[in-house]
């Protein structure tokens, strides 16, 4: 019996997850402009921490030169000391649900210093989001500094 | 411990491999349809690429533009001929949605003047009703 009651846990932990659900619409819109500030203000802050719980582990990354970059490679890049991001916001956001999937689309500018020369660019991005283990995770993002 | 392991092991591994059976599944069909999409808009059949985007589609082309379902289908019927190929695809299943991203080679004339680029796609599938449809694409210029 006592080795079925930590399983038990487990399910009923599992069952609780998917009841609580992902929220209604209006409030989930609310959710995931307010996950995607924490996201752009944490890669500003080179806040990995932060980073590490709004990213899925099998995030792709599509970064604004075509690069992909697995959840470790971006945590790394987003590391890196010769990269100094002054500004990081997002301008405008369209929030989109279907289900249990929520996709955003939007654009950012970015603002900084690379190798101690100063760049700026604004980014249109698509950013991909899903209820995984009762809570809302980034699973995918893409950025294009195209923007028409 | 041993008794308490095997029990483990025989309560969830055939949820665990029934599990990953259905994930290669998603990922095999979203990618047969990323192959569909590339030959339908190469033959520009528009029949073709509106079963496979949801109508909510959002789609950034390689050159920045936003475009709805609706615009993707008119853009596509409209433009000159174009040579597509992929490279470098994979697909990666989260449950009911898959990512896909490779690398596209997009080879044409416009203006009369001949064009070859090359492009990151990220492309995003969700099931409806027992179909996969992309939610979103976005093509991002691979800078030399």
């Amino acid at each position: 019996m006592k080795a079925v009651m930590p399983l038990l846990g487990m399910m009923c932990a599992a069952v609780l997850a998917v009841a609580q659900g992902p929220g209604r619409d209006s409030d989930l819109t609310i959710k995931i402009r307010s996950l995607e500030f924490s996201r752009f203000n944490a890669e500003q802050h080179k806040d990995i921490g932060a980073l590490n719980q709004i990213f899925d582990d099998g995030l792709m990354l599509a970064d604004p030169n075509g690069l992909l970059l697995n959840k470790a490679q971006f945590l790394s890049v987003t590391r890196a000391p010769d990269i100094t991001i002054l500004r990081m916001a997002p301008e405008e956001m369209a929030v989109r649900v279907s289900g249990d999937v929520v996709t955003v689309v939007g654009t950012y500018v970015e603002r900084g210093m690379r190798a101690g020369i100063p760049y700026s660019r604004r980014c249109r991005f698509i950013d991909t989001w899903t209820w995984t283990r009762g809570r809302w995770l980034c699973i995918a993002s893409t950025a294009s500094s195209t923007v028409r | 411990m041993k008794t308490k392991l095997s029990l483990f092991i025989l309560l969830f591994a055939p949820v665990w491999l029934a599990h990953a059976q259905v994930q290669v599944d998603a990922e095999s069909k979203v990618m047969t349809l990323e192959r569909l999409w590339g030959s339908a808009a190469q033959s520009r059949d528009i029949k073709a690429l509106d079963t496979i985007f949801d109508a909510s589609m959002a789609y950034v082309h390689i050159d920045g533009r936003l475009m709805s379902k609706a615009e993707v289908l008119a853009d596509t019927k409209a433009v000159s001929p174009v040579e597509i190929s992929m490279a470098s695809t994979q697909a990666h299943s989260h449950g009911n949605v898959v990512i896909v991203t490779g690398v596209m080679r997009l080879k044409g004339v416009q203006g009369g003047k001949p064009y070859v680029l090359r492009g990151r796609f990220l492309d995003a599938w969700v099931e409806r009703g027992g179909n996969w449809v992309c939610i979103s694409s976005m093509t991002t210029a691979i800078k030399p």
